[in-house]
C-alpha cells in the first residue's frame, strides 16, 4: 500500500532486512533413538554413552526455548522395546515428580522441562532391560523385530500438525530432528519414505544426526527437505555440533550455507529387502519397487497378479556362446552365419 | 514504512527503543549487566535472528575465531537483490552484536610461510562474562561467586490470578484515564505524576508556555529534585508524544515507561544494572506466586515500590512488604509480541469472565467509514475521540465516523496513521477477524488452485477494510509533503575511484540515502556516517 | 478497350481512323467522311512492318505506315492527324504491334519444337488433392524402418550433414568393425526425421508475383516463363487457361504469353493495383472482370444439364477428382448444399449468416449495385485464398466430433467415480516364504540389528537402567579440544558447500554451455572423448543384444541365432574398446595420466561389467 507515495529517497535500512528474516517462534521435535543394543555396541566402540547424547540433547532443548519466548520443543524417543516410539515431552497427563535437577536459580521454564524428560526418559529406561530379556526368551532368529523410528518420526510430525494447526496467527514454523545410531536394515524403507513425503508436504525440514553406522534413507531424508544430515565423527564435541549445525532455524534457512553432508547415494531401495539397489523390477501397477521376483508372482504391495510367461522370460538366464573354441569349429558354427568382420 | 503485521511493528517499535537504551549503556555496564542469567536470556532474545546464530555457534568455544568464519555461513546468491539483503542483514546484526559489547574484534598478526608477510586478521571472540552466564542459563549452574537469587523458593502463598489481572488492570488504566484527561476518583501517585512529566508524556502548563515560546530550541529538563506538589501535578496536560503513547498496545507502553524510569533512575543514582536485573528478573517469575521480599538489594526496594504503583507488582499491605507478587504485566515483560497479544486478549477474557466494566472494548470498522464500539469504558471512549468524529453515545455503544477532520485533528496533534490504524486493528471485533481470515482462506486457495505461489505469498491478513486504511494512510500524507533525513552529504569528489569505492561500500551498508551518479554525489545517514568514515580511514592507511 | 477512333487526313481527304486491336487479324481502318469519295483504307497490322511519325516539334503530324512483308516495304501510307495526342496513340499501338508481331515470331521459332510437350504442360496440370493422397503413400514408404534402413543415399546424406555423427560412424564402423545396420539400427529415428525435413515442399505459392518483367535495351520488355511456372499459373489462375483457350488458337502461344505480361490482366492478378487508364492488352483485359477461377464451363449454360449430370454423379459413385468440378458445378453443389436438405426454417448454419435484424432487407454488400469494385476485388481475392488454403487441410471428421465434445455441458452426467487400486505395503516382519524363498528369508530376518541374542544381557544392562540418575548439565561443554574440533569440522564442511552451490549457480546461470574445466591438452582430450563415445556405442548394442537372448529363445525370436553371433562379435569388440582406452590413457603421463584415468574410470567400469556378465552367462 505503500506504493501509494513513490518516495524519491530509500528507506531507512533497518526495515527492509528486517523483513528478509521473520521472527517467528518455531517448534523443535527431537526423536532419540534409546535402544539398549545399539547403545552398548556404541558405547563398546567409541565410548558414548547414553547419559551424554541425553544430557547434550537436553542442553540444546533449553538453546532452543531461549531464542523466543514462544518457542516449543517436543521429545520423542523410538526403538524402545517396550514401547516402541513414545512421546517424553509434552505429556497429556501432568506428572507430579517434577524433581528439581539443578540449583533453583535456573530458568523457570527450563528447569520444568528438562525436569519431565529427564523423568520419563529415566523410567523408561529401567524398563528396557526386562522386556529385552522377555524378547530373548522367546524364538532366535526367527523373528524380526521392527524398528519404530519412523514410527516415532510420523508422531512427531503429527504433533507439529496438530500445534500448527492449533496456532491462531499462523506463525509457528517448525523442524524436526533425528538422532539416531541403528543402520538402515531397522527402517521400514516405505514408511520411511511416507514421512519424507509428509515432511516435505508440510515444509518441515528433517535434520539428522547421526552416530554409529551412516544410513541412506536418512540421507535421503535431509536432502528432499533441505534438511542437514551430519555424521558425528567427535561424540565428544556433541554439544557443538547441536547448537550450530543442527540450530539452524527454520527462517534462517534460506540465507545459511547448510553443512550438510552432500555426498548423498540417491539409489532407491528394495521394497522387501531393504537393499539399495541400482537395477531391479518394478511392478507397473502400484510402482513398488524390487530386487527379487516374488516367489508367488504376485506384488506384494497391490496383489495384482504378473505374467507368467513374462516373469520365465525373466527369470531365465542369459546363454551365449563361449569364446574360446578351437579354430575348426568356429568355422563350423560360422557357416551360416554374416561373416565376420575382423 | 509498511510492517508485515501490526503486531510485528508495535514489537519492532518497543525493541527498537530497548535496544537504543542497551547500545548506549556503556561497556562497564554491559559487563554487570551480563552477571545474571536471566538478563543475559533477556538480552539474548532481543538480537535478531542471525546475531543469536552466530553466539551460538560461538558459545562453547573459548577461542577466538577469524571473522571470516562469520562471512562463511551467508548464502551468496547471484540475485543481487537478496545478496544485498542478507549482507545488510548481517552486518546489522554484527553491529548490534558489537554494540552491546557481546562481540570483541581483536587483530592477530600471521606471517605468511612462504612470502614472510605479515598480514593483520580480524579476529572475533564472545565476551566471556556473557558465555559464562549464559552457559550457566543453559545448563543451570551457577558460579560460585555469584549472588543467588533465591526467588524460587518455595511460594508462601498463592493468590488468584484474576485477582491480580484486576488489580494491574485497574492501576494500569487509572494512569491511562488520568493523561486522557477523565475524571478518576483517585490520582496516580506522585511519583507516576512525576515520571509522566519527566517523560514528555504530558507536562505542567508552565512547561507548556515555555515550550511554545522557545520553538525548537526547547528541550525539558525537569528538576527532579523539586517535587512538585501533588496540587500542581493535578494540572497535567497530555503531549503530542502522550497521544502516541495512549494509542500503543499494553506492553509497549509499560516499557516506554519502564525507559523514562530507567533514565529517570540514572539521574537518581539508581544503578542501572540492578534495575535492568530486577526487571527481567521479574520477567521470568512465575504469575500467582508470591515471593520473599527480603533478598532484594536496597535498590530493588526502591524500586518495588514504583512498580506497586505501576500496578506491576501487588503487595497485600503497604506496611506489610514482606512479600510481593507479580502480576501479569510484569511476567509478560520479556516475552514476544505473540504474547503480549494473548496476554491482552487473555486480560479482556478475564475482564469480561469477571463483569468488570473495564473491558477493551471491541470496534466494527464499516468500509462507509462508519465505527461501531462496544464498549462502555470512559477511557476507550476517550481513546477514540481522538481521532474518530463520534456521533452517538448507547449504552452499551458508541457510534461516530472517522472524517478527514478528525483524522487531520489527530495528525497534528501528532499520532501517526499507522498507530491509529494499528489501534483499530488490535481492537477489532472478532466478528471482524473472523471474515478477515475467511476471505484470507479463499484467497489462498484460489492463488494455490492456479498455483501462483508469488501470489500466495503477498496476500495477507486484513481485519479493516483497505478502504478504510488507505484512506487514513493518505490523509496522513496530505499533511507529510516533505520528508527530512539528517545525515552528511559527499561531494566534490576528487577521483571517480574514490566515489565509486565510497559509494558500494555505502550501498552494501545501507546507508546511502540517496545519490547522484551524473554530479558525483550522495547522501549519508547520521547513523552510518561513522562507518563509512572508518572505511575510508582504512583505505587511505591502507593506501598510505 | 475501345478501338481508337480519331480524325485523320489521307491523301488531302479527311476521314475517321479506327484501330481495331482485338479483332484477329487486328488492324486499320480509314473511312472517309464522305462515304463515296474515297474506298476505306485497311491495313492489316501483321503487315505494318516500318513506322515513322514526325518530330514532336514540327508542326506538321504525320505518321507514315510501311507495308509490307518481312522486312521489305511494300508500300506507304501517309496519314495526318490534327491531334497529336491521337497520333500518339495510334503510334504506340502501331508500335506494340509491331514489336509483338516480330518476337512472338521469334519466339514462335523457338517454341515450335517444344510445343509439343509445352501443350502437354496444360494438361497434365494434376489437381492437389489426389497428388496429396498419393503422397502420402509415398511418404509412409519412404519411412518405413526397414527402407530406411536400406536407404544409403539417405544415410549418406545425414553423415554428410551432421560431422559429429560421421565422426562416430567412421570410429565404429570404418575403424572397429561395427556392422553398419547395427549403427543405423539405433538411429532410425535420425533417419526418419532427416527424411522427412528433406521431402518437405514448399506450398503453393503466388507463381504470379515471382514473375518479374525485366527491362532490356531495345525498348524491349523480357520476362522468363518455365514451363512449370505455365503449369502453375494455370492451376492457379483458371481464366488465364479460359484466355489461353480462347486465344491460342488465333494467336501464337508466344504472342499469348507477351501480350498476357503486358497486360492489366497480369498486374491484377499479381495484386498490383490496376488503373484503368493504364495501357493493358486490350484481348487479354477483356478478361479483367471475370472471375479468377473462372474457367470457362459457365458457357454450358444448361444448368439442368449440369444438374442431371450430377445426379448421375453420385448416382453411379464415379470416382471422380474433385478438382476437375468446374466452377459451376462447385456452385451447384453449395447451392443444393452438398445434398444434405435441411429444412431453411431449422438450418441454424443458414439462418446464423442471415441477420435481418442488423443488415435489413438490403443485398449483401458485395450485391449492392454501388459496390466498390476494388473493395469487392479485395474481398473476392481474399477469399479465393482462403478457399485454396482451405483446400489443403484434409478433411479431419475426426477433429469436429472432438471439438463438439470439448463444448459439452457434462455437469448433468453421472459423477464419474475413481477407483483405487488398494496397497497394502508387506513390512518385513510378516513377509512370508511366499514370497521370498525361505533360506533368504531368514538370512534377512537375522539381519536386523534390533535381534537379540542371548548374550546381549550382561553387565552393560544395569548401567543402562541407572544412567540418568544423576544428570549434570554442564558436563556436556567439558572437553575443550572436541569441542573446537568439531567446530573447525562444521565450518569446512560448510565452506565446502558454500563453493560447490556458488559453482552450482554460476552453471545454471551462464548462457553457453562451459566446457569441463580439465587441464589436460586438448587433442589428448579429444580423443579421449572419441574413444568413450566409440566404446559407448559398442556397449549399447551389446546389452540390446544380450538382454534380448537373455528373455527369448529360439522358438520365440527368430533372429536368435543370428544375435548371438552378433552378440558373441560385440564381446570381442568389447574387448577391443579396453584396449583402446588402455592404449589412450597410457598416451598421456604423470598427472595427466592420473586424471585420464579418473576420466574414464566409470566407462571401464562398465566395460568390465559387461565382459564379465558375458562370461558368466557362457554356456557349454
Amino acid at each position: 500500500m505503500d506504493a501509494i507515495a513513490d518516495r524519491a529517497f530509500t528507506e531507512s535500512q533497518t526495515n527492509p532486512a528486517h523483513k528478509l528474516v521473520d521472527e517467528t517462534p518455531s517448534l523443535l521435535a527431537v526423536v532419540v533413538d534409546i535402544n539398549p543394543l545399539e547403545w552398548r555396541k556404541l558405547e563398546k566402540e567409541q565410548s558414548v554413552s547414553l547419559k551424554q547424547v541425553v544430557s547434550s540433547i537436553i542442553v540444546m532443548l533449553n538453546s532452543h526455548l531461549s531464542l523466543n519466548s514462544s518457542n516449543h520443543v517436543a521429545l520423542y524417543i523410538a526403538n524402545s522395546y517396550s514401547h516402541g516410539a513414545q512421546l517424553i515431552y509434552p505429556r497429556t497427563e501432568s506428572s507430579k515428580s517434577t524433581r528439581f535437577l539443578h540449583t533453583p536459580g535456573m530458568y523457570r521454564q527450563f528447569r520444568f522441562i528438562d525436569g519431565s524428560i529427564v523423568d520419563t526418559i529415566e523410567h523408561l529406561l529401567n524398563e528396557q532391560p526386562d522386556t529385552l530379556l522377555q524378547l530373548i526368551g522367546r524364538e532366535q532368529g526367527k523373528q524380526h523385530i521392527k524398528g519404530t523410528l519412523a514410527g516415532a518420526m510420523s508422531m512427531a510430525l503429527c504433533h507439529i500438525n496438530k500445534i500448527q494447526q492449533s496456532d491462531e496467527l499462523n506463525a509457528l514454523k517448525s523442524r524436526l530432528l533425528v538422532v539416531s545410531i541403528s543402520d538402515d536394515s531397522t527402517l521400514p524403507y516405505v514408511s520411511v519414505m511416507n514421512t519424507i513425503f509428509a515432511s516435505q508436504k508440510m515444509k518441515i525440514s528433517v535434520d539428522v544426526c547421526k552416530l554409529g553406522p551412516s544410513s541412506t534413507f536418512l540421507q535421503q531424508a535431509a536432502d528432499a527437505t533441505n534438511g542437514v544430515y551430519i555424521y558425528i565423527t567427535q561424540p565428544e564435541g556433541l554439544i557443538q555440533y547441536l547448537t550450530t549445525a543442527l540450530f539452524i532455524d527454520p527462517m534462517l534457512r534460506p540465507i545459511i550455507v547448510l553443512p550438510t553432508d552432500e555426498s548423498i547415494d540417491f539409489r532407491a531401495s528394495c521394497f522387501i529387502t531393504n537393499k539399495v539397489i541400482d537395477v531391479g523390477y518394478v511392478c507397473s501397477v502400484c510402482l513398488c519397487i524390487l530386487s527379487v521376483i516374488p516367489e508367488d508372482e504376485k506384488c506384494p504391495t497391490c496383489h495384482s497378479k504378473f505374467d507368467h510367461n513374462l516373469i520365465t522370460k525373466l527369470k531365465r538366464k542369459p546363454k551365449v556362446l563361449p569364446l574360446k573354441k578351437k579354430d575348426k569349429e568356429l568355422g563350423d558354427k560360422n557357416g551360416t552365419a554374416t561373416p565376420e568382420s575382423a | 514504512m509498511s510492517e508485515p503485521s501490526a503486531s510485528s511493528g508495535q514489537s519492532e517499535l518497543f525493541k527498537s527503543t530497548i535496544n537504543e537504551y542497551l547500545d548506549n549503556l556503556p561497556e562497564t555496564v554491559h559487563l554487570q549487566l551480563y552477571r545474571s542469567p536471566e538478563t543475559c536470556l533477556a538480552v539474548f532474545r532481543l538480537l535478531p535472528s542471525l546475531a543469536k546464530f552466530y553466539i551460538m555457534t560461538m558459545l562453547f568455544q573459548d577461542t577466538a575465531i577469524p571473522s571470516t568464519d562469520l562471512n562463511r555461513w551467508i548464502k551468496s546468491s547471484s540475485f543481487n537483490g537478496s545478496r544485498n539483503l542478507s549482507k545488510i542483514y548481517q552486518n546489522d546484526s554484527l553491529k548490534r552484536l558489537k554494540a552491546l559489547n557481546l562481540l570483541k574484534e581483536t587483530r592477530r598478526i600471521f606471517t605468511h610461510p612462504q612470502t614472510g608477510q605479515t598480514t593483520q586478521l580480524p579476529f572475533v571472540s564472545l565476551n566471556p562474562t556473557f558465555r559464562q552466564s549464559f552457559r550457566n542459563a543453559l545448563t543451570g549452574s551457577r558460579d560460585a561467586n555469584e549472588v543467588v537469587e533465591d526467588n524460587n523458593l518455595e511460594s508462601i502463598e498463592t493468590i488468584s490470578v484474576e485477582f491480580l489481572d484486576t488489580y494491574c488492570l485497574h492501576r494500569w488504566e487509572s494512569i491511562l484515564h488520568f493523561m486522557v484527561g477523565s475524571e478518576t476518583k483517585e490520582l496516580p501517585s506522585v511519583g507516576v505524576l512525576t515520571l509522566l512529566r519527566y517523560s514528555g508524556l504530558m507536562e505542567l502548563p508552565s512547561d507548556r508556555e515555555q515550550r511554545e515560546h522557545l520553538g525548537d530550541d526547547y528541550e525539558f529538563h525537569p528538576k527532579l529534585q523539586q517535587s512538585s506538589s501533588i496540587q500542581m501535578l493535578k494540572n497535567l496536560l497530555i503531549t503530542q508524544n502522550g497521544f502516541q503513547f495512549l494509542l500503543q498496545d499494553i506492553n509497549s507502553q509499560i516499557w516506554t515507561l519502564l525507559l523514562q524510569y530507567l533514565k529517570m533512575s540514572e539521574k537518581l543514582m539508581m544503578n542501572p544494572v540492578e534495575v535492568l536485573n530486577f526487571i527481567f528478573m521479574l520477567g521470568s517469575l512465575e504469575l500467582g506466586q508470591g515471593y520473599p521480599v527480603e533478598p532484594l538489594s536496597d535498590t530493588q526496594k526502591i524500586m518495588l515500590d514504583d512498580l506497586i504503583d505501576y500496578g506491576l507488582i501487588y503487595t497485600p499491605s503497604k506496611t506489610n512488604k514482606k512479600i510481593f507478587y507479580p502480576t501479569r504485566l510484569a511476567t509478560t515483560l520479556t516475552s514476544e509480541h505473540t504474547n503480549f497479544k494473548t496476554s491482552a486478549a487473555a486480560i479482556d477474557q478475564e475482564i469480561t469472565n469477571s463483569k468488570n466494566s473495564n473491558n477493551q472494548g471491541t470496534i466494527v470498522v464499516e468500509t462507509n467509514f462508519k465505527i461501531y464500539c462496544y464498549t462502555s469504558s470512559p477511557l476507550q471512549i476517550a481513546i477514540l475521540n481522538l481521532f474518530v468524529h463520534l456521533k452517538a453515545r448507547f449504552a452499551n455503544m458508541v457510534t461516530g465516523v472517522i472524517t478527514r477532520e478528525s483524522v487531520r485533528r489527530a495528525l497534528i496533534n501528532g499520532i501517526t496513521a499507522d498507530q491509529m490504524i494499528n489501534y483499530l486493528g488490535s481492537h477489532a471485533h472478532p466478528w471482524m477477524v473472523k471474515q478477515a481470515e475467511d476471505k484470507l482462506a479463499r484467497k489462498l486457495e484460489l492463488e494455490s488452485s492456479i498455483g501462483n505461489a508469488a501470489g500466495q505469498r503477498q496476500i495477507e491478513l486484513e481485519i479493516l477494510p483497505p478502504t478504510v486504511v488507505d484512506q487514513i494512510k493518505l490523509w496522513q500524507l496530505e499533511l507529510d509533503r516533505i520528508q527530512t533525513f539528517k545525515g552528511y552529504l559527499y561531494k566534490d569528489f576528487s577521483t571517480d575511484l574514490e566515489f565509486e569505492k565510497l559509494l558500494t561500500y555505502g550501498e552494501e551498508i545501507g546507508v546511502i540515502v540517496w545519490k547522484d551518479r551524473a554530479r558525483k554525489r550522495f547522501f549519508v545517514t547520521q547513523e552510518g556516517n561513522g562507518q563509512l568514515l572508518d572505511y575510508a580511514n582504512r583505505i587511505i592507511r591502507g593506501n598510505s | 478497350m475501345s478501338p481508337i477512333t480519331g480524325s485523320a487526313i489521307y491523301k488531302k481527304k479527311a476521314g475517321m481512323i479506327t484501330v481495331l486491336e482485338e479483332e484477329s487479324p487486328p488492324r486499320l481502318i480509314w473511312k472517309c467522311i464522305d462515304a463515296g469519295v474515297a474506298p476505306p483504307v485497311e491495313i492489316l497490322l501483321d503487315t505494318v512492318v516500318t513506322l515513322q511519325a514526325s518530330k514532336k516539334t514540327s508542326p506538321k503530324m504525320l505518321l507514315k505506315i510501311g507495308i509490307g512483308s518481312g522486312s521489305e516495304v511494300k508500300s506507304e501510307v501517309v496519314f495526318a492527324f490534327n491531334s497529336r495526342i491521337f497520333m500518339d496513340n495510334v503510334k504506340t499501338v502501331l508500335q506494340q504491334t509491331i514489336a509483338r508481331r516480330k518476337s512472338a515470331a521469334a519466339a514462335d521459332a523457338s517454341l515450335a519444337a517444344s510445343a509439343s510437350s509445352g501443350r502437354s504442360t496444360p494438361s497434365a496440370a494434376g489437381s492437389p488433392a489426389p497428388v496429396d493422397g498419393r503422397q502420402d503413400e509415398v511418404l509412409a514408404d519412404m519411412l518405413d524402418s526397414k527402407k530406411l534402413l536400406k536407404n544409403l543415399t539417405l544415410q549418406q546424406k545425414l553423415l554428410r550433414e551432421s560431422p559429429a555423427l560421421m565422426k562416430t560412424f567412421a570410429e565404429a564402423v570404418i575403424k572397429s568393425g561395427l556392422d553398419p545396420e547395427e549403427f543405423w539400427s539405433t538411429r532410425v529415428h535420425l533417419l526418419r526425421s532427416f527424411a522427412i525435413q528433406n521431402n518437405q515442399k514448399r506450398g503453393p505459392y503466388n507463381v504470379l508475383s515471382t514473375i518479374k518483367p525485366v527491362a532490356s535495351s531495345e525498348n524491349q520488355v523480357n520476362v522468363s516463363v518455365t514451363r512449370e511456372k505455365i503449369h502453375e499459373i494455370f492451376q492457379q489462375y483458371p481464366i488465364v487457361r479460359k484466355a489461353y483457350d480462347d486465344n491460342v488458337p488465333k494467336m501464337s502461344e508466344g504472342e499469348f504469353w507477351s501480350r498476357f505480361f503486358s497486360s492489366k490482366l497480369f498486374r491484377k492478378l499479381r495484386g498490383e493495383k490496376v488503373n484503368l487508364y493504364d495501357r493493358g492488352d486490350i484481348t487479354l483485359d477483356k478478361y479483367l472482370f471475370y472471375d479468377p477461377d473462372y474457367d470457362g464451363e459457365e458457357e454450358d449454360t444448361d444448368i439442368d444439364k449440369l444438374l442431371e449430370e450430377k445426379k448421375e454423379e453420385d448416382g453411379s459413385r464415379k470416382r471422380r477428382n474433385s478438382e476437375q468440378l468446374t466452377a459451376a458445378k462447385k456452385k451447384i453443389r453449395l447451392f443444393t448444399q452438398d445434398g444434405k436438405q435441411v429444412s431453411k426454417f431449422i438450418d441454424i448454419k443458414a439462418n446464423k449468416e442471415d441477420n435481418p435484424e442488423t443488415l435489413g432487407n438490403g443485398p449483401d454488400i458485395t450485391m449492392k449495385e454501388d459496390q466498390n469494385d476494388e473493395l469487392v476485388g479485395v474481398m473476392r481475392s481474399m477469399n479465393r485464398l482462403s478457399r485454396r488454403m482451405m483446400q489443403n487441410i484434409k478433411d479431419d471428421a475426426d477433429m469436429d466430433r472432438e471439438f463438439e465434445e470439448e463444448l459439452e455441458l457434462r455437469d448433468l452426467d453421472d459423477a464419474n467415480t475413481v477407483e483405487y487400486n488398494q496397497l497394502e505395503y508387506t513390512q518385513r516382519s510378516n513377509l512370508s516364504s511366499n514370497i521370498l524363498p525361505a533360506d533368504v528369508l531368514e538370512k534377512f530376518n537375522s539381519q536386523s540389528q534390533l535381534n537379540p541374542t542371548p548374550t546381549v544381557y550382561d553387565e552393560y544392562m544395569k548401567t543402562y537402567k541407572l544412567q540418568l540418575r544423576e544428570v549434570d548439565l554442564s558436563a556436556v561443554y567439558a572437553n575443550k579440544k572436541p569441542l573446537l574440533d568439531t567446530y573447525k569440522e562444521i565450518l569446512n564442511i560448510t565452506k565446502k558447500n558454500a563453493k560447490s552451490q556458488a559453482w552450482t549457480i554460476k552453471l545454471d546461470t551462464s548462457v553457453e554451455k562451459q566446457d569441463v574445466d580439465v587441464d589436460l591438452p586438448r587433442d589428448r582430450l579429444e580423443a579421449l572423448r572419441l574413444t568413450h563415445s566409440t566404446s559407448v556405442e559398442f556397449l549399447r548394442h551389446f546389452w540390446l543384444h544380450f538382454n534380448s537372448i537373455s528373455t527369448s529363445s529360439p522358438s520365440t525370436n527368430p533372429n536368435f541365432r543370428a544375435e548371438l553371433l552378433q552378440l558373441k562379435k560385440l564381446y570381442t569388440s568389447i574387448t577391443k574398446c579396453v584396449d583402446r582406452v588402455q592404449s589412450s590413457l597410457a598416451q598421456l603421463d604423470g598427472a595427466d595420466r592420473d586424471l585420464g584415468r579418473l576420466l574414464m574410470d566409470p566407462l571401464s567400469a562398465s566395460l568390465a561389467q559387461a565382459l564379465t556378465s558375458y562370461e558368466a552367462a557362457i554356456v557349454g
